[in-house]
């Protein structure tokens, strides 16, 4: 198992498309990082204006921790897209280049080929994340250092900088989860396709596609609204609310856990029986 | 006759009022004087504060932060962390005041906290100063400000209520500072989400209010 997962990995990172993500990723984390440093003062200027004509800002308002929370919110943007773009050709790419036959005549099981090239996905998912984790530290610390945080909602929360390592750490996690999420569903529309574009633009189009309807009919859409895993793509930021109970956000994790389970096994149960000889 | 005594006690009647009315004002002009005297040998100090933010939709723990003094009124602020201040009443504005040149006007006299206070309105003649009438209620004994209102142009009115123990320069110990907050909107989520969709607070009134303790003061 442990070689089948090697070989997927090996055949994941020889591929120059994986690198896309990587790259994306330091470009938007270097621009986000540079243009706050730049610009960031405005930018808070015009969100606090308001709280400005009552209060006085003491203190280091833009730090690594502000700027890593803005980076966070580019995670369900565009980090599943670069995750697509990988899962999304795990299987298809097989199919479309016909190398299905030629690995699946060797003593290898169809529900190992399935767990061995799911995990090199996850693993790659994982990577992508640590990634952006690294980056927006390290760029965080180098041009801002550390500081209390600012987060404004509908509430104003001032965060202890004491307090924030483990709220990254939990919502980091909570986004890694998501990830799987996109990252399993993508690999389903794999399993079902040919062609490794349907399952990467299909993936896009289902995550962009729900959000804009969920937002846009939000009122009418309200019963089944709970339903969808894209509802709660955002959750990680409850990690931010400052009276956080772990039962706010045991109900979001149940229903990522529910979706990923549901796309592997209907992948699996539809890989079994596949058709590959044409 | 009749009507010649009659315009006699009018006009006396109105020398009078007039009489008061500039003794009131030499009473007001006199006590403002002598709270700006007690601080005229003050030329620094230094001192710990704690800062307690109590505001329905603000989450912020007290802050410790130093505060220094430099004469005439040059205030900085020192903290660790990210602190919230009101954006009047921590920088003893009525020094500023009363340093600029004003009108005053006795309005009466109140009891606060169990102390007999000299209310006095201040009208700043500095054309372009913040605040455009300050309300002091002062202890005229002790020398020292009990409470103040101030009603500026940009941010509303805030009310300040000081609490002294026995320091020699009557440096309060603690300041609670009051101010309306209803006409607050919040860009709300748009760090989170990037939608600059602002939304109200609360309806009707709301009021922050600000507690500072003072501790540690180093003069001079």
């Amino acid at each position: 198992m442990r070689q089948l997962i090697s070989i997927e990995l090996y055949k994941i990172f020889s591929k120059p498309r994986t690198y896309i993500g990587f790259g994306a990723i330091f470009v938007i984390i270097s621009a986000i990082e540079i243009g706050i440093k730049i610009k960031g003062d405005d930018m808070f200027a015009m969100i606090l204006q308001n709280l400005s004509d009552r209060f006085i800002f003491e203190g280091k308002l833009i730090n690594m921790y502000g700027v890593g929370y803005v980076i966070l919110n580019t995670l369900w943007i565009h980090v599943p897209i670069l995750v697509a773009l990988v899962t999304g050709d795990l299987l298809a790419g097989e199919a479309n280049s016909g190398t299905f036959r030629i690995i699946l005549t060797r003593p290898v099981s169809r529900v190992k080929l399935i767990i061995s090239k799911f995990l090199a996905g996850w693993l790659y998912t994982f990577l992508l994340i640590v990634f952006m984790i690294f980056l927006s530290a390290v760029w965080g610390w180098i041009l801002f250092g550390p500081g209390d945080m600012l987060v404004m909602t509908t509430k104003v929360s001032i965060i202890g900088s004491d307090d924030l390592i483990w709220r990254f750490g939990c919502a980091y996690m909570y986004g890694f989860l998501c990830m799987t999420t996109v990252a399993t569903m993508s690999y389903f529309l794999s399993a079902l396709s040919d062609n490794s574009i349907g399952p990467i633009i299909g993936t896009i189009a289902l995550i962009i596609g729900i959000t804009v309807i969920s937002t846009v009919g939000a009122s009418l859409l309200k019963p089944v609204l709970p339903y969808f895993f894209t509802t709660y793509l955002t959750s990680w930021q409850k990690f931010f609310n400052t009276e956080f109970t772990f039962s706010m956000i045991s109900h979001d994790i149940l229903i990522q856990f529910i979706y990923i389970l549901a796309f592997f096994f209907i992948t699996l149960f539809y890989f079994r029986k596949k058709d590959i000889l044409s | 006759m009749r009507r010649g005594a009659f315009i006699g006690v009018i006009i006396g009647l109105i020398s009078l009022w007039g009489g008061l009315d500039l003794q009131a004002q030499d009473e007001a002009q006199a006590i403002l004087q002598n709270l700006g005297t007690n601080f005229d040998k003050l030329e620094k100090f230094q001192v710990d504060a704690n800062v307690k933010v109590d505001v329905e939709f603000i989450k912020i723990k007290d802050r410790l932060i130093k505060i220094r003094f430099e004469k005439p009124d040059k205030f900085t602020f020192d903290s660790e962390g990210l602190a919230l201040l009101p954006k009047n009443g921590m920088q003893m504005e009525y020094l500023t005041l009363i340093g600029k040149g004003y009108t005053s006007i006795m309005a009466g006299q109140e009891d606060v906290a169990g102390v007999r206070t000299k209310i006095i309105k201040v009208i700043p003649e500095v054309e372009n100063e913040d605040i455009i009438l300050a309300q002091m209620w002062i202890d005229p004994v002790a020398n020292r400000i009990v409470k103040m209102k101030t009603y500026t142009k940009k941010s509303g009115s805030y009310l300040i209520e000081f609490s002294y123990k026995n320091h020699p320069f009557n440096l309060p110990d603690q300041i609670v500072v009051t101010f309306d907050i209803s006409a607050l909107t919040l860009p709300a989520k748009m760090m989170s989400e990037f939608q600059p969709q602002a939304e109200k607070v609360k309806e009707g009134p709301q009021q922050a209010k600000v507690i500072v303790q003072y501790s540690n003061y180093r003069v001079n």
